[in-house]
């Protein structure tokens, strides 16, 4: 578990990664949530896929709210990812590393929604942990290729190890358990599912804002998803007032005191 | 903090220095070995991706690995292969090994040490046209058979790949053919892969039939080395042995 600091997304980075999400190629997509997680939090280190996908489900929680609409039945239905995101934020992660000689290698899942290699497991080396220092991609694969032969048995033992953890958090999309592991892809369909809003309904809201309050498409932008909701719901509310007191003023009995009406 | 260079060169020690003593049944001696690095084995699991040609790949892998890991250069046979390879594998990954739902500690073969009886090491098979001259192949001699068989079974089905194993197999043992009513005598060493499979393929029957006999006679005695309290440890050398 990493503590770090986490700002609102804008509606800009909400479209693009909508954009990445819908052209549908992983890497991208993956590239993208990296640069979100770097842009809208204060964490610096290598992040790994569990401690990825809290920050991303805070995140929307946060910008755009902790539920998406979905269909049972035909019928539409609020879908939560509340339950998801505490047991996820409640995991214990067990701590494994390799001993060889007096270095350590020290292992975490990468935050990758690719297939991964048993070598992007291995993250850092040094004699302590404190000490221990990241490594690029071609580090790690040329010390995976030079450590004894239990790493990948290390490696196994730690992925079967969050499975289990991750089994027995009960999850469900409209009534269905939804089989989370982590390498299945579970946890990127559950992050694009959670970040695929309707962009269009949302380019309409933004439209109808700005022919009312003829406010900056910049600044509207700049704004939270959620502030856009707001926003445009205190508008149409707002409408609605004004459209009921201007049929209120047409009902008005000649002769009589306003003050009466 | 060093640099990553010391680091690995650290590591790189650490692993050279990891060792083995494994008993060599062709030689009949003690030889050290090194242990497996973390590539040698996921190598050796990644090839169960490979469709038709995974199990000549993993054996490929497994002859590379006991040419490259053994500290004394040595012409290691085919009858090494097994024990070898298990012994490298309870040494480097997990002693226990579980096959049928039971677990056996793979390391109480260390103590089985048996020479290759000299009488399976060549075998003549006579009939009353041909003469056959068997030996057990050099795992040098095997990687020769299996490179062509690589190549050959590329965009081949399952069951014509199958086909082809067998045949590289039994022309793997046979050395030469030799006739003197027909008044020929081939070194099998002369020919290339393709002719030898050939000429393999288009012996009788019961002179075919001889040479599996001897190959299985070869396995019997292999098996030696794998037999606790007159049990033997069946080994599937296979993918699944290399995860703990």
């Amino acid at each position: 578990m990493i503590y770090c600091k986490v700002n609102q997304l804008t509606l800009e980075d909400y479209i693009n990664i909508n954009r990445f999400i819908q052209n549908n190629n992983t890497k991208h997509i993956t590239d993208c949530f990296l640069q979100v997680i770097a842009k809208y939090t204060d964490y610096r280190g290598t992040i790994s896929l569990i401690d990825g996908v809290v920050i991303l489900l805070f995140l929307r929680s946060i910008s755009i709210g902790a539920s998406t609409t979905g269909k049972k039945n035909n019928v539409k239905i609020d879908i939560s990812f509340m339950p998801l995101l505490e047991n996820l934020q409640n995991l214990k992660i067990p701590k494994k590393e390799i001993k060889v000689g007096d270095l350590t290698a020290y292992i975490a899942t990468p935050f990758s929604f690719e297939e991964v290699d048993y070598e992007n497991f291995i993250y850092s080396v040094g004699i302590s942990r404190a000490e221990s220092q990241s490594l690029t991609v071609l580090e790690q694969k040329q010390l995976f290729h030079n450590l004894p032969a239990c790493a990948v048995n290390k490696i196994q033992e730690f992925v079967s190890h969050i499975d289990i953890l991750l089994a027995s958090i009960d999850i469900y999309i409209a009534d269905e358990k939804v089989d989370i592991k982590l390498l299945n892809n579970s946890l990127f369909e559950y992050i694009k599912f959670f970040y695929t809003e309707n962009i269009l309904s949302v380019q309409q809201k933004i439209i109808k804002i700005i022919q009312i309050t003829q406010l900056d498409t910049g600044y509207l932008l700049s704004l939270p998803p959620a502030e856009i909701n707001i926003l445009y719901q205190f508008i149409i509310d707002e409408e609605k007032r004004q459209d009921n007191q201007s049929n209120n003023r047409g009902t008005v009995i000649p002769g009589t005191p306003r003050s009466a009406t | 903090m060093k640099d990553f260079k010391q680091i690995l060169d650290a590591v790189k020690t650490v692993s050279d220095n990891q060792t083995v003593q494994i008993f060599v049944p062709s030689d009949g001696s003690k030889k050290i070995f090194r242990l497996l690095t973390a590539k040698q084995q996921k190598d050796l699991i990644k090839t169960v991706t490979e469709k038709n040609i995974s199990p000549i790949l993993f054996i490929e892998n497994i002859n590379s690995i006991i040419a490259t890991n053994s500290v004394e250069k040595y012409n290691f046979s085919i009858s090494d292969r097994t024990y070898i390879a298990a012994m490298l594998r309870a040494y480097s990954i997990s002693k226990d090994f579980t096959s049928n739902s039971i677990t056996v500690d793979l390391t109480i073969l260390q103590d089985n040490n048996i020479k290759l009886d000299e009488t399976v090491c060549q075998k003549t098979i006579e009939s009353s046209e041909l003469k056959i001259n068997c030996k057990i192949p050099s795992l040098k001699e095997d990687s020769a058979y299996n490179t062509a068989l690589i190549d050959v079974s590329k965009n081949k089905s399952t069951a014509e790949v199958l086909g082809e194993i067998f045949i590289y197999e039994v022309s793997k043992y046979i050395t030469c053919i030799e006739s003197i009513p027909l008044n020929f005598n081939i070194k099998l060493d002369d020919m290339n892969i393709k002719q030898r499979c050939q000429l393999v393929e288009n012996l009788p029957a019961k002179v075919y039939n001889e040479v599996i006999d001897y190959i299985n006679q070869v396995r019997a005695q292999e098996n030696k080395n794998f037999t606790v309290n007159g049990k033997i440890i069946d080994i599937d050398l296979d993918q699944s042995f290399f995860t703990a």
